[in-house]
């Protein structure tokens, strides 16, 4: 057997049993994810290779600062009750199916600008939820819109891992996948939006008291989405210092607005809640550096060469559906960059993105849950929902996903006007 | 400019991690802070 097969069989074997073990607990896969990334190092007789098993992460840690800084934006927000004002608003619209949609995008939003599902979960998933009759459908509601904000621009932590194994040497940036994002997502928020327009506009008009903090927040909530905006679409001709600096500013206007008023818990609950993400992506920053460093990238570059690089890039997110559905989002993260990987120099965003769904779906839907677990998790065990459930609510989404994800892979060189 | 900005992302991980140990939140949370923290830390000390 070739010394790079025995390498990577080594690290799958640690990841898989990892995932086993702790029942894909996606806070343990980051420990395993390391672990594997030594075992690797030490399995190819190089030694525990710091460097490498450190340099891997490097290539995330841009996207994830943005990350980061978009959920203290997100937990500013949450303490200055400007998520509650605009429930109040949403709730007294009178078509239904304009407040269906307002409401799906009141869900997804805090998903949108973070790029984790959690992040909609324990914010406007929550007020929504609590304002249901029936707990199970609210349940399913939250997971799916929380979905939707996942791939919602400007943030979305799968296209960030897909981005990174484009990059070949160098990790590619995030950048120029607003538009392929929006599209990818759109055509399942309106099909949700309207298949379940009677659960979303279920909650009634409730009155709010607003104060002048909470509409200073909401104005710079709309000026952070609109600096968003123009930095996804008007990159090329307008500068605004990267969307970082935009939720750092945003945050510092909503925390003096509201006085300075639990500065402290508000920065410690938004990094808490990101730390999880941040670090996954991380590890897999590692594993997929080693993975370079043993040759095992070398190898697969050898064995794929004879075949069309949309096929090979059709197999792996079918590989990743599969194994993700089992062994959660590790292995499929690996695999995508893996599917990017040979178009390299040449990143297209729009094939990217549409690789990146498959990682965004593993996450939707897994053995153990998924994001509905996430959604028990954080609501309660009142909104738990079992897998036919769960599976009921998600599939006209998760086909119409990956339905663009695969025209985006495929005819992603003609949708190269997407990318600005 | 940039290395200010990792060294007071530094501190903020460093005291949330400190913070978390004295919670006695689980261990895989605090694999969780610390591997960002170390990632932040190996970061700074890289640029030049």
């Amino acid at each position: 057997m070739r010394e790079e097969i025995l390498v990577a069989v080594v690290m799958f074997l640690i990841l898989i049993g990892g995932s086993i073990a702790t029942k894909n607990d996606k806070k343990w896969s980051v420990l395993f994810l390391f672990l594997a990334s030594v075992a690797g190092s030490l399995a190819a007789g190089m030694g525990i290779r710091l460097r490498e098993i450190v340099e891997g992460p490097f290539g995330f840690l841009d996207s994830m600062l943005c990350v980061c800084a978009a959920s203290v934006f997100v937990a500013a927000l949450a303490q200055s009750g400007v998520f509650e004002l605009l429930f109040s608003k949403i709730c007294g619209i009178k078509n239904s199916v304009l407040k269906a949609f307002a409401m799906l995008l009141f869900i997804a939003l805090p998903s949108a600008l973070t790029g984790f599902a959690g992040s909609s979960v324990m914010t406007t998933g929550k007020i929504f939820a609590e304002s249901v009759s029936d707990r199970r459908k609210g349940a399913a509601i939250v997971g799916v819109g929380a979905f939707i904000g996942v791939l919602l621009p400007p943030n979305c932590i799968p296209a960030m891992i897909a981005s990174n194994g484009a990059g070949s040497v160098l990790p590619t940036p995030y950048t120029g996948f607003y538009l392929p994002l929006l599209v990818l997502a759109v055509p399942a928020f309106i099909a949700f939006a309207l298949i379940q327009r009677k659960g979303l506009s279920e909650p009634a008009a409730k009155d709010f008291e607003k104060n002048t903090s909470t509409l200073i927040s909401l104005v710079a909530l709309c000026l952070v989405c609109l600096a968003t905006f123009l930095d996804g679409v008007f990159a090329s001709v307008l500068y605004l210092g990267g969307n970082t600096l935009v939720f750092f500013v945003g945050t510092i206007v909503v925390l003096v607005a509201c006085k300075g008023r639990k500065t402290m818990a508000v920065l410690s609950d938004g990094i808490m809640k990101a730390v999880g993400p941040m670090a996954l992506v991380f590890a897999l920053g590692s594993f997929i550096e080693v993975s370079s460093m043993t040759g095992i990238r070398g190898i697969y570059s050898y064995w794929i060469l004879p075949h069309n690089t949309t096929a090979v890039m059709l197999v792996l997110m079918a590989a990743s559906l599969v194994i993700g559905y089992f062994l959660s989002v590790p292995i499929p993260a690996f695999l995508i960059t893996y599917a990017v990987f040979p178009i390299g120099w040449l990143a297209n965003t729009v094939i990217v993105t549409g690789c990146s769904t498959a990682i965004a779906l593993v996450a939707l839907l897994t053995m153990n849950g998924g994001v509905f677990k996430s959604v028990t998790d954080g609501l309660g065990d009142e909104f738990k929902l079992g897998r036919k459930e769960s599976l009921k609510a998600v599939w006209p989404v998760a086909l119409l996903v990956l339905a663009m994800g695969i025209i985006m892979v495929v005819f992603g060189d003609s949708l190269s006007f997407l990318i600005r | 400019m940039l290395q200010v900005l990792y060294y007071i992302m530094i501190t903020v991980f460093a005291l949330l991690l400190i913070l978390e140990i004295i919670k006695k939140r689980p261990f895989k949370e605090l694999v969780c802070v610390a591997v960002v923290l170390v990632t932040f830390a190996l970061r700074a000390l890289h640029i030049k």
